[in-house]
């Protein structure tokens, strides 16, 4: 089944015309971490992401480089002329630290502004398994490679304009599973009653 | 149903900074848009990447092929690991690039042979000739330009690969 942000106008924003009642973002103060280990694949991407006006495209070829990147940006200090990462964009298989094993260090770090990073995983396979592994491990979008203008921006938009509830449980942390844009219709087996559920507001 | 500790949900809802950076109300369900113009922007990148295709895509088979014989060559060491890699990324490379150019049946062949890497040391002879006969078969599908895996000389080849994985796995 194609992903909902793939069918051309039916739940997205990204074909919009200029004369439609639509914000149009600016995303020149965005800060994008690019890990993907192919060098034509890397130069490729980042090229879509600066099209898109992202102001700034950091690229690395594995998740350990990646890893070591977003301790420094992340802990700079306020006035500091390092920026921080907004969006991590990570392949899913690379040699030097893998999209998975990258993925699951960010949401078990404990700073904030490393494990509620958004991130988008691409991925060069097609199964239902990879997606569900991705969703699992805390990802927020998937991507299956290659890669159009449409299905870039669509995910990067998503991750902008749809952000989930971030969901703790005893074995996952990452963004809520279930899309709340899309009814479910199957019998409720949820075993979690309203009063076990702690929420938490962010406050400026 | 009793509660513990271990039924504990916690739910975090975030400040969307994100769409406040890129110009939107945080507190707002509206969505926005891109500027006009620069999903075909992203496209015509594309365009232009597939335009050196064909020299992407015989510069990494010719990287994939080198590598490959080096690793025949070195025999058992220690180089061999580090070699396997190179040979794994490498084949993880053109089913990228292979895909986004059109040489669908080239790039099923590097999807292929990554997964194989991915599952053995290869440090048995039957396990590298399944290794040659897919650097063989990706090789003939560039040299006779065969791009999708319809034709009877596409069938040709994934048999001979499939052949060399029945016999020697």
């Amino acid at each position: 089944m194609p992903h909902p942000l793939d069918q051309k106008g039916k739940s997205s924003n990204i074909f919009r015309n200029k004369d439609d009642d639509v914000t149009t973002y600016d995303l020149k103060n965005l800060n994008v971490l690019l890990v993907e280990d192919s060098r034509s694949m890397q130069t490729l991407i980042a090229s879509m992401l600066r099209s898109f006006g992202v102001g700034d495209v950091l690229v690395c070829e594995g998740g350990n480089e990646a890893i070591g990147i977003l301790t420094i940006t992340q802990a700079r200090k306020k006035g500091s002329d390092i920026k921080g990462i907004d969006i991590v964009l990570t392949d899913w298989l690379m040699p030097q630290g893998s999209g998975v094993e990258l993925l699951e260090w960010i949401r078990s770090h404990e700073a904030d502004n490393i494990k509620f990073l958004p991130v988008l995983l691409l991925s060069a396979y097609t199964t239902q398994k990879v997606i569900a592994t991705a969703r699992d491990n805390g990802a927020n979008e998937a991507l299956v490679k290659p890669v159009s203008g449409a299905t870039l921006a669509g995910r990067i938009l998503s991750i902008i304009d749809k952000p989930r509830a971030f969901v703790k449980t005893e074995n996952f942390f990452g963004p809520d599973r279930r899309r709340q844009d899309m009814a479910f219709k199957g019998p409720d087996r949820r075993k979690i009653q309203a009063e076990m559920i702690k929420v938490n507001h962010e406050q400026l | 149903m009793s509660s513990s500790d271990n039924d504990q949900v916690e739910l975090f809802h975030r400040i969307n900074r994100l769409k406040a950076k890129a110009g939107g109300d945080p507190n707002s369900s509206h969505e926005g848009a891109l500027e006009p113009g620069m999903i075909e922007k992203a496209d015509e990148l594309i365009a232009d990447f597939c335009k050196d295709c064909d020299t992407v895509v015989k510069h990494v088979l010719e990287k994939l092929s080198a590598k490959w014989k080096e690793m025949a060559d070195a025999g058992p060491s220690s180089t061999r690991e580090k070699l396997a890699q190179e040979v794994f990324t490498l084949a993880h490379e053109i089913k990228d690039i292979a895909g986004m150019c059109g040489y669908t049946l080239m790039s099923d062949f590097g999807e292929s042979l990554r997964d194989y890497i991915i599952e053995t040391k290869l440090d048995r002879d039957a396990q590298r000739i399944i290794v040659q006969a897919h650097v063989d078969a990706m090789n003939a599908a560039f040299r006779h330009n065969i791009r999708d895996d319809g034709g009877p000389a596409a069938q040709e080849l994934k048999a001979l690969v499939k052949v060399a994985i029945e016999k020697h796995s």
